[in-house]
């Protein structure tokens, strides 16, 4: 019995400190993961602001997209990152933009070719005008098949929402 | 033949067509790769977002237009009303950089269109974000605004939809024109491709004839021969070969030249071809020079087995003619029958070599031998004497016997004959003829011959050291000594042991002599020059003819020992032995009376004036070490 409430003890403290890996937002929430999580503020979804976002592993891709006419360099968090972040349980992830367009995509995919949610553009911020605030970026520089019409329509702007499937 | 010519005429004309087939196929290879280019880009090309893009502008503006209409009635959409001003604001930089740009250039004045709705649109920012959060009443003038710009955008996203339809259209009419020539092209290459696989296929169809035919009469050869034996043995079928050498051919190759000797070969091959192969189902192959072969497949007995050899010996000996010249050639045939004499196509080869070896001991006669086992015996003892003489030289395990040879008029021995002895450790004693048959046979002729001389030699000069100052010896030479420097041999080795020139003579048979007169004459001159006196030995048994004898340099003539034997009985011997040493004499020769066995014809060879005799009444060959205590007798 007791050495059951020890146990109970530690798992609950063990959930408290993983909650703390987790502080609650607070800027202006510009992402929101929910779906099969295990790491959430409110039990159901983990919210982002760009602060937090800035703490995780990053990387800076330097591309020539099709909506551009040169080079940019892109700089922002993995998505592995943020997935691990929230403790995402799923094999699918389901990414929505502010204007409701959505993908779908395999966690083995975003696992592959590690791409980044770019909130910087050239140094400045992206705003929602700029395709901001958050840009999937694939890096199609390494992996000539990230150019083909399929991945360009993987690489979201204006990314709110990912809900783990 | 007519094969033959027909490759002949292929080869000469391969190269005309060769190099427009291969160019076909080049050429055929690089146009497919441009079209395949071509086709990508033309695919590639569909590959356009702006129509997608400029449905999303046209979405995003009535979202923007329908947000305005909600927050006219509610007053707290306002936070929606600028987010989707953004959003808008975000979907025309799209359009006018980029890939979609250069698309929507395609299309007359949409750019400009697209750069002056975002033109108005950027003015409208102020107003979002300033009056209208406060005086809600300002989304009629800004939809106001908005509505041509949405029926403007409406119209060229349908137009833009449209072009690229068309767009796509003559993409796709060019590539199915693409195919359409790709499919001509492809034929080329396909054809021009069997046709070279059809080349490649013939050339190497052309070298395996020539690999496996002769070149110069068009038949089988040793190669083709080898394959099929190799595959007729292993059936269970018997079959028989015959291996032929021709008797004779070199002497038409010698007299009437190479020239005559390749159309004879022809001409025996058309005729083995003709006789025997249409007849008696047999292939009829050339194992190069005056050999052939001929498989025999349709034997089934001894009696087809004498058919085919007497149909072969009798198309081999009747006359050919060669440049108008006529001539006779014959053949010597070895057969062997499968599977009784060789499991395997080297071991048939073989027997049938030692066969037609046998066979060859008969020529200038035609003759025909089936192998048997007890020849492979004999093959088998001569090799392993071969192998043993060549240690045994080496060795020196050979030895000499020295027949005395005596004056019969003072009584004395003046020299010996030197013979050959050699005990074989499983053969026992071998006749002098045989050790020099087989050093003939393989090779080893000249180092025996080296070696007789120089032994005798030794031996002479150990003796005359001794005392026995007067004696010399004679030495027996064999047939291909002829060919080597004798005069300097024998002067090696009596400078050697300290021995004057004319201390040692020879001894050559009339029949080897004859056989090589040319080579004879030239070398038996050089010896007299040397002081090496020869004698002719087994006189009268041989081919020479007596005008031969002024030829021929001799200065001892020895009588065979058949006339020796029936001097006594017979009278004919008698006078012929009487007259011969009378020819002798008026020759200026000695002579000497081979064989002598008893007293009566010593006395009568004594009467005749004969100079030497040789026989067991005088002695027996003697060992070296009994040479000195039988002149000390």
């Amino acid at each position: 019995m007791k050495l059951i409430t020890v146990l109970l003890t530690a798992l609950s403290l063990a959930t408290i400190c993983h909650a703390a890996d987790l502080p609650l937002p607070s800027g202006k929430v510009i992402l929101t993961v929910t779906g099969k999580i295990t790491n959430t503020q409110d039990g159901e979804s983990a919210n982002f602001d760009l602060k937090s976002l800035k703490q995780l592993k990053s990387a800076t891709f330097n591309l020539h997209t099709r909506w551009s006419e040169r080079v940019h360099e892109y700089h922002g968090p993995l998505l592995t990152s943020i997935l691990q972040k929230v403790g995402a349980k799923g094999d699918k992830l389901r990414l929505t933009a502010l204007n409701d367009y959505t993908i779908e995509i395999d966690r083995a995919y975003v696992e592959k070719y590690q791409p980044i949610l770019a909130w910087r553009d050239d140094g400045k911020q992206m705003s929602v005008r700029d395709k901001g605030p958050l840009w999937l970026l694939l890096p199609h520089d390494k992996f000539p098949e990230l150019k083909s019409e399929s991945n360009t329509g993987n690489m979201i702007w204006q990314l709110r929402h990912i809900e783990i499937k | 033949m007519i094969q033959r010519s027909l490759l002949k005429v292929a080869t000469r004309y391969k190269s005309f067509w060769l190099i427009p087939i291969v160019l076909i196929f080049f050429i055929s290879a690089l146009i497919s790769l441009v079209q395949l280019k071509q086709s990508i880009t033309i695919l590639d090309d569909r590959y356009g977002t702006s129509v997608w893009s400029l449905f999303q502008l046209k979405t995003e503006m009535r979202r923007f237009y329908d947000s305005l209409s909600i927050y006219k009635n509610e007053p707290e959409a306002y936070e929606q009303v600028t987010e989707r001003y953004d959003i808008l604001w975000s979907r025309y930089p799209v359009l006018l950089k980029g890939e979609d740009a250069i698309q929507l250039d395609k299309i007359d004045g949409a750019k400009k269109l697209i750069a002056s709705s975002f033109k108005d649109l950027q003015a409208l920012e102020s107003t979002v974000f300033g009056d209208l959060k406060t005086t809600p009443i300002v989304t009629d003038s800004i939809q106001e605004i908005l509505k041509p710009h949405i029926t403007a955008i409406d119209k060229l996203a349908l137009e833009n939809y449209h072009f690229n339809n068309d767009f796509y259209n003559r993409g796709d009419k060019r590539v199915a024109e693409l195919q359409k020539q790709l499919i001509w092209l492809m034929l080329g290459l396909i054809t021009s491709g069997c046709i070279l696989l059809l080349i490649i296929v013939r050339e190497s169809k052309i070298n395996r004839f020539q690999a496996e035919h002769d070149s110069l009469t068009s038949m089988p050869n040793r190669a083709y021969l080898r394959n099929k034996l190799t595959k007729l043995c292993r059936q269970s079928e018997p079959f028989a070969l015959h291996l032929i050498d021709l008797n004779g051919f070199k002497d038409v190759n010698d007299t009437l030249g190479h020239q005559a000797g390749d159309v004879l070969l022809q001409a025996v091959s058309q005729r083995l071809i003709n006789e025997v192969d249409s007849q008696h189902g047999c292939i009829t192959c050339r194992l190069g020079g005056d050999e052939f072969a001929i498989l025999h497949q349709s034997y089934r007995s001894q009696y087809d087995l004498d058919q085919v050899s007497k149909k072969i010996i009798n198309s081999l000996e009747s006359e050919f003619y060669v440049d108008n010249h006529s001539c006779f050639i014959g053949g010597s045939v070895g057969s062997v029958v499968y599977p009784d004499h060789g499991e395997d196509a080297s071991r048939l080869l073989t027997h049938a070599d030692i066969a037609m070896y046998k066979a060859k001991e008969a020529a200038p006669t035609s003759k025909q031998v089936l192998f048997d086992f007890q020849m492979d015996a004999e093959i088998n003892r001569r090799q392993q004497l071969q192998r043993d003489l060549r240690t045994a030289l080496e060795d020196n395990e050979l030895t000499l016997a020295y027949q005395p040879i005596l004056n019969l008029q003072s009584q004395s021995v003046d020299y010996f004959e030197a013979l050959l002895r050699w005990k074989h450790p499983i053969y026992g004693n071998l006749s002098p003829l045989e050790v020099i048959e087989v050093a003939e046979q393989y090779g080893l002729a000249h180092q025996l011959g080296c070696w007789v001389i120089d032994e005798s030699c030794r031996q002479l000069s150990e003796w005359r050291a001794k005392g026995f100052d007067s004696l010399s010896i004679s030495v027996n030479i064999s047939p291909s000594m002829y060919r080597m420097d004798l005069s300097g041999t024998i002067n090696d080795a009596l400078s050697k042991n300290g021995l004057a020139k004319g201390s040692l003579g020879i001894e050559v048979t009339e029949d080897t002599t004859m056989q090589s007169i040319k080579e004879a004459d030239k070398m038996l001159g050089k010896l007299i020059e040397e002081d090496v006196s020869i004698a002719l030995d087994d006189f009268g048994t041989g081919l020479s003819s007596l005008s031969h004898l002024q030829q021929m340099h001799v200065q001892t003539l020895k009588i065979d020992r058949s006339f020796i034997h029936d001097i006594v009985s017979n009278p004919t011997s008698s006078a012929l032995v009487n007259n011969i040493i009378a020819i002798g004499h008026d020759l200026g020769m000695k002579v000497v009376a081979e064989g002598i066995e008893c007293e009566e014809a010593a006395k009568i060879l004594t009467n005749y004036f004969c100079d030497y005799g040789q026989g067991y009444l005088i002695s027996k060959p003697l060992a070296p070490k009994d040479v000195l205590p039988y002149l000390s007798a």
